[in-house]
């Protein structure tokens, strides 16, 4: 094996006994709850937005830091703050539709360098130049760049509509055991602009955002390949956020779930069986040879919801293999049908399980 | 057809003599060549695996005493440009070796960007690897380290580091062939684990830049330097290289110069034999060209037998080194150790570019050495050639050999008095060489000398044999005069050898009287060269300090700083004790005592005389010296004498020293007892304490002593077996330019017995003739010896340690007179049963 092989800091090592597990009906708090749970093995903040340039250059952008404990608790006497307790992993994507690419940069490094914190009384979050932070008014500042692949995104984002808490009061089931869950929030519109670069071009863009902020100690359960993610932003003012868990024998997993937000941010949660995605297409990755759907149909009949969703562009594959080791695809999508709008969707567990790394 | 006839034939009908001819190239090249290769060897870590180990780094960001972690913040800018890796190096030892490994601490996330490390986890699981090297006392060792250990993924793998005892976990294997030998002594761990075990929590060696995208390097190199404070250095990994080169480039240089001698008796046993060639030859050239050979044909026939010894000679010489420099290694490490610590050494490697400047050398040097044999070659004329058979005498004018007398001492006396050039003593060593030069220059007067002597001087019943040997001399004068300029060199250089070490043994010696005063002196654990591992826990102070009380322990600390862009050392001792208790002497005569008192009232500082001599620095000035801490201006109040290194060294107060640097724990400490206590009870008291947890070596004041004495003796090591291997080469040619002789004159021999010499006679004839060479060549010897010598002592060491020695004639020069003479009667006596065991019958008609 390569050293590399030692990054896979999804991979779980030591029991997961002193991992702290999330529980229904726990208070959350902010913006405390903004910001790191080191006593839980595995969190990530998340962010996803279709942008447009003044131009009317189309790019969908991803940004997102993992946290994973390797050991709980904090260090021991004698030992150095160095030492891989927690390491954060980021993931940084930029869609150029109209170029039909995705470039992308990762960065890795453990906490206890002045390189890379999470804060735990907010939201802030640095990894190497790389930062997003909370500041007055749930505004919140990205800040990334790349040097190799040429990419570049400093943006300001702020909320439309209030947090979402995800499940039951952000305690999101992923399993049918207790504690096999995650809290999980999140902005689902929010209005972004600022700057991007890509490969040079320094240009200004706007549009929207979604945010999620996601932690736990076991999220997925025995069995679970990988889950289907959409997040998606409606013509009608709503959004709609739909997972479904894929099991290894093909069937789709009791816990998969679906939030719709109201125009005034009421919210609307569903179960497995209030609504059907249905895989139309596929592509194929040149990169890992994985076979991803490349087109599903989405219904929630409950809500006359009947949906097509289709990516902007079909080679959203990122292979990470600088930081967390796994495949997955991640990108822009464009809604048709009974209402139209934008998203994006995330599809994990089709280069290689993510049974053990949830 | 020329050289056919002339040296082909000839040569194969004395296969011994070529044999012993090309060994003397042999062994010159395979001096030269194992002293490079085993110094290259025995400082790896500082030269060549400098590079290997940085991988793909480009820059480097490092600090006297560490990079502060917190620091790291300030690099967050150029983070977008450049990968940043900690690294954490540090030496240990490894007690089932004997050896030091060295530590590498990386981090073991990031660093598959840097350094693409194969690691092997065998049977054992990937994330329990990780678990351990990131979490637990993990490490990976090489594949080759662990077979020479016998340790395999799960074992423990037990270490010295910073004096305490330590046992970590071999969670996986480095696969060695892609690195080679870089890898045999080296612990790859995770950067934390490297902190905690060296205690450096808070800090780290270097930040390695590995640049993110393609990058013009002098301008990013700036920018990082702009966000860091001016303590920082910024730097490519080859410069940390080349720096590590420069602190040990003069000793490389002096064991090669010395090595280089034994090619200079190698260049004069050529000489010495071509010469043999050409004047047994006269005759044959001399018809040769009458017959219408050109000078250009004769000349080419010399050219090509002297290439010819010296390719066989290189050959064997590069075959010699290898194995000469696996030998050697041990001897140039103790010699590296007294320059730099925890250096850790790697294996020598022959690649193809010693292999062919083996054979250049071997190959330059015989053709140098055929200059004058070709000059007398060419000088031959066809009949003057062709009249006489011993035209051998032809006599340089006096006021010839008394100009190039002159111009040598001249010029000796010139080189000895100019500057070294870098820190390397050039001019004094071509001094050195003009003055061993001048033997060549006297030996023929001394020859002349020794065959005049009235042999009634030389003893009774030398008589007839001794008339005839004086005979013979005067006759072979121009061989003979080669020879005893050979048994001269190796005499001269042997006194001149002894007369260093000696003078060095003395002033070592007195030194360690007057600078190691202490009772008991507590240092970190040796490998078997002497080499030291790192420093001492600051626990082993407390413990000390608690068993036998604060005023009794002395602490030495020692770190890197820079003073005007150059490495130097910079001490830490507490100046109360030394001047209470008295310690190193200073250049000046004034007491220990006197000087860290005034040190202690100023607040001044003292240096050791290499850093004097390096700088021009003197007592009363003013020196700035860079730290982490800042830069610190201090007066130097004395400048001490100082043989445990040539690095430069400025010693502060200890306080003084803390405020500028981490406590990482001393290098050594010194325990000064009351008066009446009982050493030995103490000592048991702090062993006892230390037990269990710590490694270190507690000496008393005698052992220490000794040791001094003992690691003098393993530096010098290599000195005395070069001595030794020139001594051979020259024994050789002795024995060769003796043979050589006897051989010409089979037919006088044959006439001698044949007008009723006797057995005994002829046999002590040419003993005798072998004993005035040894004796001319021994008197000339002996006095050059002593000159050179005396520029070793106190020129040549002067400018590439900094050390001024006492020069001391050691009493075993005239012991030198009683090996050398018996010496070359030995080297007689082969030759003088050659001549015996041809019937004068058959010697008379085969020269006929």
């Amino acid at each position: 094996m390569l050293l590399p092989s030692l990054l896979a800091v999804l991979a779980l090592g030591a029991s997961n006994e002193e991992w702290a597990r999330v529980v229904p009906g726990g208070d959350l708090t902010f913006p405390a709850d903004h910001g790191a749970h080191p006593s839980t093995r595995t969190e990530w903040w998340y962010l996803t937005g279709n942008l447009t340039s003044a131009e009317g250059r189309r790019f969908g952008f991803q940004f997102t830091v993992f946290r994973r404990g390797l050991a709980p608790g904090p260090a021991l006497e004698g030992q150095s703050p160095l030492r891989a307790r927690q390491v954060l992993a980021g993931h940084l994507a930029l869609t150029d539709v109209d170029a039909d690419r995705t470039l992308f940069a990762e960065r890795l490094r453990r906490t206890g360098s002045p390189l890379a914190r999470a804060a735990e009384e907010d939201l802030a979050v640095v990894l190497d130049d790389w930062s997003l932070h909370r500041r007055e008014g749930d505004r919140l500042e990205l800040s990334a760049g790349d040097a190799s692949t040429g990419i570049r995104l400093d943006l300001e984002l702020r909320p439309r509509k209030p947090l979402v808490l995800h499940g039951d009061g952000g305690y999101s089931a992923k399993g049918e055991e207790p504690g096999n869950a995650s809290i999980y929030t999140s902005w689902t519109r929010l209005e972004t602009s600022g700057r991007l670069r890509l490969r040079g071009d320094e240009v200004t863009v706007g549009g929207e955002a979604w945010f999620d902020h996601e932690y736990g100690s076991t999220v997925l359960e025995p069995g679970t390949l990988g889950w289907d993610w959409f997040g998606l932003q409606l013509e009608d003012g709503r959004e709609l956020m739909l997972f479904r868990l894929r099991r290894a024998d093909g069937s789709r997993g009791p816990a998969s779930a679906a939030t719709l937000v109201g125009t005034d941010g009421s919210l609307r949660t569903f179960g497995a069986e209030a609504f059907q995605v249905t895989d139309l297409g596929q592509w194929t990755s040149p990169h890992t040879a994985a076979v991803y759907p490349n087109r599903w149909r989405l219904t929630v009949p409950s809500e006359d919801l009947d949906l097509e969703v289709v990516p902007l562009v079909a080679d959203c594959e990122l292979t990470t293999a600088q930081s967390t080791g796994v495949a997955y695809w991640e990108g822009p999508v464009e809604v048709r049908g009974s209402v139209e709008g934008r998203g994006y969707a995330e599809l994990t567990g089709y280069a290689g399980s993510m049974e053990g790394r949830f | 057809m020329i050289l056919r006839s002339l040296w082909l034939r000839p040569t194969m009908a004395h296969p011994i003599r070529a044999l012993l001819t090309v060994l003397g190239v042999a062994i010159g090249v395979a001096s030269v060549l194992s002293t490079i290769l085993a110094s290259r060897a025995a400082v790896a870590s500082l030269g060549s695996d400098v590079e290997v180990l940085a991988g793909g780094a480009r820059l480097e960001v490092t600090r006297p005493g560490g990079v502060a972690v917190e620091d790291l913040e300030a690099l967050r800018p150029v983070c977008d440009e450049a990968l940043l890796v900690p690294v954490v190096e540090g030496a240990a030892l490894a007690p089932a070796l004997g050896d030091i490994v060295r530590l590498l601490g990386v981090d073991l996330l990031l660093d598959r960007e840097v350094r693409p490390i194969e690691l092997e986890v065998g049977d054992g699981s990937l994330e329990a690897a990780r678990d351990a090297m990131l979490l637990a006392d993990g490490v990976a060792i090489s594949r080759s380290l662990a077979d020479e250990l016998s340790l395999g993924i799960g074992d423990s793998l037990d270490l010295v580091v910073q004096a305490r005892e330590c046992s970590l976990e071999v969670a996986a294997l480095v696969e060695p062939e892609r690195f080679g030998s870089v890898w045999d002594r080296v612990v790859l761990l995770d950067v934390a684990l490297a902190q905690e075990l060296l205690g450096r929590l808070d800090r780290v060696d270097r930040i390695e830049l590995m640049p993110r995208a393609e990058l013009e390097l002098e301008p990013f190199a700036a920018r990082v330097r702009e966000l860091l404070p001016p303590t920082y250095r910024i730097r490519p990994a080859s410069e940390r290289r080349e720096e590590g080169e420069r602190m040990v480039r003069a000793l490389e240089f002096n064991l090669t110069a010395l090595a280089g001698v034994s090619v200079l008796v190698g260049i004069v046993l050529v000489a010495t034999t071509l010469a043999t060639s050409v004047v047994q030859r006269r005759a044959q050239i001399a018809l040769l060209r009458s017959l219408g050979a050109s000078s250009a044909q004769v000349a080419r026939a010399v050219v090509i037998e002297a290439a010819a010894i010296g390719v066989a000679g290189g050959a064997i010489g590069v075959l010699l080194g290898w194995v000469g420099a696996r030998a050697a290694v041990a001897s140039v490490r103790a010699t590296v150790a007294t320059v730099v610590e925890g250096v850790v050494a790697g294996t020598v490697q022959l690649n193809p570019i010693w292999i062919l400047a083996g054979l250049a050398l071997g190959l330059l040097a015989s053709v140098a050495a055929a200059v004058l044999p070709l000059r007398e070659a060419l000088r031959t004329p066809p009949l003057q050639g062709l009249r006489t058979q011993h035209s051998d005498s032809a006599t340089r004018p006096w006021k010839g050999r008394v100009l190039t007398l002159a111009g040598l001492v001249g010029a000796a006396i010139v080189f000895v008095n100019l500057p070294p050039v870098g820190d390397r003593p050039v001019w004094a060593l071509i001094a050195a060489l003009c003055i061993l030069s001048t033997l060549l220059v006297l030996a023929g007067p001394l020859v002349d000398l020794f065959a005049r002597v009235h042999p009634a001087s030389l003893g009774s019943g030398a008589g007839v044999p001794v008339r005839l040997a004086q005979a013979a001399l005067e006759a072979g004068r121009g061989r003979a005069a080669w020879a005893a300029g050979a048994v001269g060199m190796a005499v001269g250089l042997a006194v001149a050898m002894t007369t260093m070490v000696g003078s060095f043994r003395k002033s070592v010696v007195d030194w360690t009287r007057q600078a190691m005063p202490s009772d008991l002196f507590v240092r970190p654990l040796a490998t078997d060269t002497g080499a030291l591992a790192g420093r001492i826990d600051p626990e082993v102070v407390s413990i000390a300090r608690r068993e036998l009380g604060d005023e009794a322990v002395d602490p030495f600390h020692q770190s890197q700083a820079y003073y005007r862009d150059q490495p130097i050392l910079l001490g830490g001792a507490a100046f109360d004790v030394v001047a209470h208790e008295g310690g190193v002497p200073f250049l000046d005569g004034r007491s220990s005592r006197e000087v860290f008192a005034q040190a202690v009232l100023t607040g001044g500082v003292v240096a050791n005389e290499p850093f004097a001599r390096r700088f021009d620095v003197s007592a009363g000035d003013r020196v700035r010296v860079e730290t982490p801490g800042g830069t610190i201006a201090r007066e130097v109040v004395g400048v001490y004498r100082d043989y445990s290194g040539h690095m430069g060294r400025v010693v502060l107060d200890l306080p003084d020293y803390l405020a500028h640097y981490p406590d990482e724990g001393p290098q050594s400490v010194s325990v000064f007892l009351p008066p009446a206590a009982d050493v030995s009870s103490a000592r048991t008291r702090l062993a006892t304490a230390l037990e269990g947890r710590f490694a270190v070596e507690i000496l008393d004041n005698r052992e220490v002593r000794a040791e001094v004495l003992e690691v003098f003796e393993r530096t010098f090591a290599i000195t005395i077996a070069l001595q030794l291997i020139s001594s051979v080469v020259a024994g050789i040619a002795v024995v060769a330019v003796l043979g050589a002789l006897i051989h010409e004159r089979k037919r006088e021999l044959a006439v001698v017995r044949v007008l009723g010499g006797s057995q005994r006679q002829l046999f002590g004839l040419v003993l005798g003739e072998a004993l005035l060479l040894g004796l001319a060549g021994t008197l000339g010897g002996l006095v050059v010896g002593v000159v050179v010598g005396y520029v070793l002592v106190t020129v040549v060491n002067l400018q590439s340690f900094g050390w001024s020695l006492q020069f001391v004639l050691p009493g075993s020069l005239l012991g030198t007179l009683l090996i050398v003479v018996p010496a070359c009667l030995l080297s007689g006596l082969i030759p003088a049963f050659l001549s015996l065991r041809t019937p004068p019958r058959e010697a008379l008609r085969a020269s006929a």
